[in-house]
């Protein structure tokens, strides 16, 4: 089986010294629903920012056998789609169908092409309709879903998402795990909602100051009391 | 939070609604060059852009008063800008008054610029506020690019409004938690403590926009682009 992405080694210092990774090793299988858990400040944020090159450490990073560097991002930027945590500040232009438009603008795609794919993810997050609407008037579980919308406009072969459930209600989280579940290829879901990750995902890793302390199927790891209580996920 | 307090009523459907914004932004800006393209017109001059204000009201389907309390919003500043003109502009006198022994005019001409000032700004804005509110913000946007307004300033103005719903949630969300532990007493510390607050306001928005930056780079937005 091919593998999506393979990460090795990596460490990354914020620019005040503070080292948010310390040697990360992970392999995600091509197609995989994988779940990177962890507690707060564990480093899932900044490992996400490695994936299509916004946070350069030391260490590699491969997406489908290509490392990432300087000179490739956008490529890879095209074949990674990160939806942040927080829908405010994925969904910056006034009308939620400029927002999804943005990514296929940028790679120079005839307006024809954009609208379809505009309309394409829109279909598939079940937002149609909300074309014109702007972000402020649209709920925190809509916004969440447009931020998706957003990134599967560029058609990534791997999709990493931030806390996809942070705040959500039950209506919320089930659409969410329904939407994600009808996604075809890579996903890769960080947090800490252990019921959502166990649910969705067949394998996970955990990872604890910027460190992965294990890994494996997802009904082991996540089973597993001690582990989960000591890593400050329960 | 769900709120709208700048294009509440962009998504009806009237026939000021309908139209093309292009027209529209042409139209306002027509309004607004003969409205103020005169230091002090002749009385029909913004009477007629009243009377054509209050037929865009009427036709735009939108709550009787909403375009004239918007607009009221500069009233404060126009008032007090305008405050000294009455009595600094030379000309036939029109009053007088006694202010501690001292003889203070009001002249014809200043209190007639003083009222020109004043109509002028608050005719300008409603019709700001009726565009506004008649057109939604995206179209407003495609519109002046069709204009071929500057993209650096079109992406300055769209970020603004989209922006600025989210930095009034803080603020409010701010405010509450403000006011949960706030007594009455002691203002001046109150006061002081302000400062920090704002500072915070001030690292949330840029870090915010460090985030949107990074969404941005995210789906492949080309920093040569601007």
């Amino acid at each position: 089986m091919t593998t999506a992405v393979r990460i090795r080694d990596l460490s990354y210092a914020y620019p005040d010294g503070t080292a948010a990774l310390a040697g990360v090793n992970l392999t995600v299988k091509a197609g995989a629903t994988f779940g990177l858990v962890g507690a707060n400040g564990a480093g899932k944020s900044t490992l996400l920012l490695h994936l299509n090159g916004l946070l350069n450490g030391n260490g590699t990073v491969e997406i489908f056998g290509e490392a990432v560097t300087r000179g490739n991002v956008k490529k890879i930027r095209r074949r990674v789609g990160l939806v942040f945590q927080d829908p405010d500040d994925m969904l910056f232009m006034p009308r939620l169908e400029d927002d999804v438009a943005f990514g296929p603008r940028n790679l120079g795609l005839p307006d024809d092409e954009v609208a379809a794919r505009v309309r394409e993810c829109l279909a598939a997050t079940g937002l149609e309709g909300l074309e014109r609407r702007s972000p402020h008037h649209m709920s925190l579980g809509e916004r969440r879903r447009a931020s998706i919308a957003a990134a599967l406009a560029l058609r990534p072969d791997v999709l990493a998402l931030d806390e996809p459930t942070a705040n959500l209600d039950g209506r919320g989280r089930r659409e969410l795990g329904e939407l994600l579940t009808s996604l075809s290829g890579t996903k890769i879901i960080a947090g800490h909602d252990l019921a959502f990750v166990g649910r969705l995902c067949a394998e996970v890793a955990v990872l604890a100051a910027g460190k992965v302390v294990a890994a494996g199927p997802a009904d082991k790891i996540l089973q597993d009391e001690r582990l989960v209580r000591e890593y400050g996920l329960a | 939070m769900r709120h709208g307090f700048l294009d509440k009523y962009s998504d009806r459907d009237s026939f000021l609604h309908r139209r093309d914004a292009r027209v529209k932004i042409v139209a306002v800006g027509a309004v607004l060059v003969g409205l103020n393209v005169l230091r002090t017109p002749p009385w029909y001059i913004p009477a007629a852009a009243a009377a054509l204000l209050a037929a865009g009201v009427a036709v735009s389907r939108l709550p009787l008063f909403y375009v004239f309390r918007r607009a009221a919003l500069v009233l404060p500043f126009a008032l007090v800008i305008g405050i000294f003109l009455p009595f600094t502009t030379e000309g036939e006198t029109l009053l007088t008054f006694d202010v501690a022994g001292y003889n203070v005019e009001v002249s014809h001409a200043g209190a007639r610029l003083y009222a020109t000032l004043v109509a002028k700004a608050y005719l300008s804005l409603a019709f700001a506020a009726l565009l506004l509110a008649t057109t939604p913000f995206g179209m407003l946007i495609k519109a002046l690019a069709w204009f071929r307004v500057p993209a650096f300033f079109l992406a300055l103005l769209s970020f603004t409004y989209r922006y600025v719903f989210v930095f009034v949630d803080e603020l409010g969300r701010f405010r509450r938690a403000w006011g949960v532990r706030y007594f009455g007493r002691r203002p001046l510390a109150q006061f002081l403590a302000l400062g920090p607050a704002v500072g915070a306001l001030f690292i949330r928005g840029y870090e915010r926009a460090e985030r949107v930056w990074a969404a941005m780079l995210s789906r492949g937005y080309d920093t040569n682009a601007l």
